[in-house]
């Protein structure tokens, strides 16, 4: 398993040749600890400008048993500096997890939305200085039913953070925090009107303080993926579009055959520059086809708008490939204007 | 290059491997110079790479940088073992080790999520957190426990000086491995005072 970079360069319409940055065999070295697998990676940039690259790694069990190794490129990704490992737990610096996009606060300090999933999951907010150094962790939720959360600060006082649900009680939610005093204390979780399958979701503010997210908004499965908007922070939500649906053929789930014609339309449908759409479709039959059906999966979203404006928006598709899709402000705004009334949350 | 906190992070994960040796019996028999070889023996071993990791880099991925508490009483139980002299009394070992379980039994289990509150977010410099070590220092120096206020000077003291790769203070006092043995001790000796009321507690 490797952690690989690539370049889409502002304006561009191609991604660059992609790299590696990190591998079990080099984290291991870097760390001088035995390494088992590594995962979730999250990138953001530092106030510095330099670029820190936070994963995760298991050195016993299975991904409960994580904990934070972080990387830091001061050439935007050329190179970069030798792992090291940030102790968060107590307890063999067991599980602690990152999947949310970071963010900074106004001292140039590092927020890291994490999670714990060892026997209770729970969100969790890091606090790193400007050498890497954790100075403080804060439990956003507790229990066990509440993971990978999102941070998306709306002004220098409220905050709102998403979670994951990974509970079992219907009707399943994305639970919600929030908090109007910089983060020094967070509500109660509460089940906001967005669908959750136990999916991860992602997120970002806009700048008249809108909330943007992506995710499955769907109890079940993972078959659909929607960006959707909110104007109160995240108390009423509105569809933007369904990215990918494929929810409808549930009840006859398709065989392979079937399943390889319709991947490929998908592939060639979202991207008619895509150079070899049934080779997409191929790679996708082998990871989504049990027995005689297949399943559609659109996971593990991660939205970030650039500087320049735009929205990039990265997800799995079918677990064979990501696929990257791009919008401006301006696409969405007249999305919203077309959703008019039709408010499903 | 090898970093400050590798090196003191891989010498604590050889010290106990190699005081892990005196857990069997045959070890515990031997001459004491011959101990102090094969324990020699041990620590280079343990130290020395096998592949691209030394064994005490694996052990490390498994249970972590030890405490300094863990690292002194270690030391304290290697130098005792091979000197054939108590280099503290009974009673401090006891005090320390019932100090560790007590704290542990309910650290643990908070910090782990049972409930909204988590002590291990003190370590990141609460002032109360640090006034309480102060207090139970100076209360235990003064109630003779000197170890105990030992320990936490330690502790502080390598916290300050970045001498681990935690930057928690919570992680120089107590870790799981020190945890483990003081209940045990702890345990056993509740349990040998129950089945021997009229004996010496020594738990």
């Amino acid at each position: 398993m490797e952690i690989h970079t690539a370049v889409f360069p502002p304006g561009g319409t191609a991604w660059r040749v992609e790299s590696p940055v990190a591998s079990r065999a080099g984290t291991q070295r870097s760390l001088r600890r035995y390494i088992r697998k590594l995962g979730n990676p999250v990138a953001v940039r530092a106030a510095d400008g330099r670029i820190r690259l936070l994963y995760v790694t298991v050195s016993v069990g299975g991904w409960g048993g994580s904990s934070v190794t972080m990387t830091t490129s001061a050439d935007d990704g050329k190179t970069w500096t030798p792992a090291r490992r940030l102790i968060t737990t107590p307890f063999l610096n067991l599980s602690t997890l990152v999947k949310g996009t970071p963010f900074l606060y106004d001292d140039g300090t590092l927020g890291v939305p994490a999670y714990h999933e060892m026997i209770g999951k729970f969100g969790e907010l890091l606090r790193l200085d400007q050498t890497g150094a954790v100075i403080d962790k804060q439990r956003l939720s507790s229990g066990n039913d509440s993971l990978q959360p999102v941070v998306l600060a709306r002004s220098e006082r409220n905050a709102v953070a998403l979670m994951r649900y990974a509970g079992k009680q219907s009707p399943r939610r994305v639970l919600r925090v929030s908090t109007d005093d910089a983060g020094r204390h967070w509500s109660r979780p509460e089940k906001s009107a967005l669908s959750n399958p136990d999916a991860a979701l992602s997120g970002v503010v806009l700048s008249d303080g809108r909330i943007l997210v992506a995710l499955n908004d769907i109890e079940s499965g993972r078959d659909r993926l929607s960006l959707v908007a909110s104007r109160d922070g995240g108390v009423t939500w509105k569809t933007v579009i369904d990215l990918e649906d494929q929810s409808g053929s549930r009840d006859q789930p398709p065989d392979r055959e079937r399943y390889l014609a319709a991947t490929e339309a998908l592939a060639r449908g979202s991207d008619a520059t895509v150079p070899d759409p049934a080779a997409h479709a191929r790679a996708a039959a082998v990871q989504m086809c049990g027995g005689a059906r297949c399943g559609f999966e659109f996971s593990y979203p991660y939205l970030i708008q650039a500087r320049n404006g735009e929205f990039h928006l990265v997800y799995t598709w079918n677990r064979s490939f990501i696929k990257h899709v791009r919008f401006n402000q301006a696409w969405l705004d007249q999305r919203l204007s077309e959703a008019g009334n039709d408010q499903r949350h | 290059m090898i970093s400050v906190t590798d090196i003191t992070g891989l010498a604590g994960a050889t010290l106990a491997l190699v005081a892990s040796t005196l857990l069997a019996p045959p070890i515990r028999r031997l001459k004491r110079s011959h101990a102090g070889l094969l324990m020699g023996a041990t620590a280079v071993l343990v130290a020395a790479p096998i592949g691209t990791l030394p064994l005490s880099a694996y052990a490390r991925g498994g249970f972590g940088d030890l405490s300094v508490t863990t690292n002194v009483l270690l030391a304290i139980g290697i130098f005792s073992h091979l000197s054939g002299r108590r280099l503290v009394d009974p009673g401090q070992e006891i005090a320390i080790c019932r100090l560790i379980a007590v704290t542990a039994l309910v650290f643990y289990p908070l910090a782990l999520g049972f409930g909204p509150f988590d002590p291990y977010r003190l370590g990141y410099g609460s002032p109360w957190f640090l006034t309480g070590l102060l207090v139970l220092a100076l209360g235990a120096w003064a109630g003779r426990f000197h170890l105990v206020s030992i320990c936490i000077a330690l502790a502080v003291m390598a916290h300050a000086a970045g001498w681990n790769e935690s930057t928690n203070l919570w992680d120089y006092l107590l870790d799981p491995l020190v945890s483990i043995y003081a209940l045990f001790v702890v345990l056993s000796g509740a349990l040998r005072a129950a089945v021997h009321p009229g004996g010496r507690n020594v738990g």
